[in-house]
């Protein structure tokens, strides 16, 4: 079952002759045409380019080349990279009178340029203002894992596209948890990057404040191989080693509201990595809030002139939050962005304590497709807003994250695994620990 | 209180020219009271005087 191997194990493989990139691309390509009807993870499929690119890796292994560490591995992007030939539509009907893009990527043309094989680009929620991919123009993305329900979002495509086993490896992006909310759901590996470490060119925006970039694996280490190729300097760290005594469960709203289930996902990966401390990041439900608009202010006004002129082209779930958030007062984005800056140094100090916090990565499991609410504290409250509840605090303020699957029948439960900046190695290092210890695991869905 | 941000809604759509239409003017100032509700949480946090807003120019 070639679909259900790694980023690192295909291009080992490839390499060795032992299969070829075309072989590898058309397993990749008969799964995708069988189940991605039900599932809808792909918005546009290029396997025309797919073909040319495997034939170029198979190629250059017969010409005794190296086509680099993911030689013939099949990967695919959300839909808000650039892809050459492709018009970037990042989810929207508005977008996609644009001319196609001239050219891939840059973070894309890294992985391209280390062998990667690119299928085709994925759904998402529209402008990425979202966490579940219910798309008006593009439909729903389905859960592999249970297709009633929902994948996450923003980037649930490229989050049930690892799922199912369509590529061993996509991109996203998270602004506030579309990496590692959709990562979740879907029981997968997802890495948000510190603020800034990824290049961000050649991919549509939303909140210049809080965008990311990062990818999606079944694994740690195809995670962080894809990480370090995604980067102009290869920060190729030594994985540092877990000390036990400075990682700490997050208390408090981390706590608050998560399902049972949630909670003792957390208290796995806290057992696995020896942790018995807990920690308090003060003040995260007004860290919740600054993000929530500042998303809703930057969002709206990137887009005022389409809310202007054609607000009836913006999918009915988008429109009325980004209209809402370009009114805000300047008072509110100002005071924003000054509580940044004080929750910013409340994290660092927790940083002088800690190297690794952990909190859930959604307050329940994957919802329903369709479904409007949910219960947090007892209360019934709107499902969309509130499944970001526990990453938005952490993209607030940039730190990086892996979001790892903990093992377990039912369906996904996610944590992440939370670093100082610039510590994505750090992160890394323990989302392995619980990997190498059975304790995080990321099969492929059975469809 | 409702009223107020009613008011002040539709004086900030007219004031930066970004029409609301009357179709879409319900759901959008439902989303627009929830922010509210949150900017309540930002604002009314006393913060530090040498506190800077976190976007700072580099020339």
């Amino acid at each position: 079952m070639i679909f259900a191997a790694s980023a690192t194990e295909i291009a080992a493989w490839v390499k060795a002759r032992k299969i070829s990139a075309a072989e590898v691309l058309e397993a990749h390509i008969a799964r995708i045409e069988r189940h991605d009807p039900a599932l809808n993870c792909f918005t546009d499929r290029i396997f025309g380019r797919a073909r040319t690119e495997a034939a170029w890796v198979d190629q250059s292994i017969a010409a005794g080349k190296d086509p680099g560490p993911l030689a013939g591995v099949p990967i695919a992007v959300k839909n808000l990279f650039d892809i050459a030939g492709l018009t970037t539509r990042a989810g929207s009907k508005i977008l996609r009178d644009n001319p196609p893009a001239t050219a891939d990527a840059p973070v894309l043309q890294r992985l391209q340029a280390a062998g990667a094989v690119l299928l085709g680009a994925l759904n998402m929620d529209e402008f990425a203002y979202g966490f579940v991919t219910e798309n008006a123009h593009d439909g729903d993305t389905h859960n592999p894992h249970d297709p009633a329900r929902i994948a996450g979002g923003s980037s649930g495509g490229s989050a049930a596209a690892v799922a199912a086993g369509f590529a061993p490896l996509t991109l996203g992006s998270d602004t506030n948890g579309s990496i590692r909310l959709p990562a979740a759901l879907c029981g997968i590996f997802g890495l948000k990057p510190t603020l800034h470490r990824i290049d961000r060119a050649g991919t549509f925006p939303f909140v210049d404040s809080f965008d990311h970039l990062g990818p999606f694996a079944r694994s740690t280490a195809d995670l962080t191989l894809a990480y370090r190729l995604m980067q102009d300097s290869d920060p190729a760290t030594p994985a540092p080693a877990i000390t036990p005594a400075r990682v700490a469960v997050l208390d408090g709203w981390f706590e608050q509201g998560a399902a049972p289930d949630m909670l003792a996902a957390v208290a796995t990966a806290a057992g696995g990595l020896g942790a018995t401390a807990h920690a308090t990041l003060p003040e995260a439900a007004r860290a919740r809030a600054a993000a929530f608009c500042i998303s809703a202010f930057e969002g709206g006004q990137l887009h005022k002139h389409n809310l202007a002129t054609r607000p009836q082209d913006f999918d009915p779930a988008t429109r009325p939050r980004l209209l809402a958030g370009a009114l805000q007062p300047a008072e509110v984005i100002y005071q924003a962005q000054r509580f940044r800056a004080w929750f910013r140094a409340e994290a660092q100090k927790l940083f002088e304590t800690f190297d690794i916090l952990l909190a859930p990565a959604s307050p329940c499991t994957a919802p329903l497709l369709g479904q409007k609410t949910l219960t947090i504290n007892g209360a019934e409250v709107p499902l969309r807003p509130n499944l970001g509840l526990y990453t938005q605090p952490i993209s607030f303020i940039g730190l990086p994250v892996v979001a790892v699957p903990i093992a377990g029948p039912g369906l996904p439960r996610g944590v992440q695994i939370i670093a100082a900046a610039g510590r994505e190695a750090t992160a890394l290092a323990a989302a392995a620990q619980l990997e190498r210890a059975g304790i995080a695991a990321a099969p492929v869905a059975a469809l | 209180m409702n009223d107020t941000v009613a008011e002040y809604f539709d004086a900030a759509a007219a004031l930066i020219a970004l029409p609301v239409r009357p179709e879409h003017r319900e759901e959008a100032l439902a989303a627009f009271l929830v922010l509210t509700e949150q900017a309540r949480l930002v604002t009314e946090f006393d913060l530090p005087a040498e506190i800077e807003a976190a976007p700072r120019f580099t020339p």
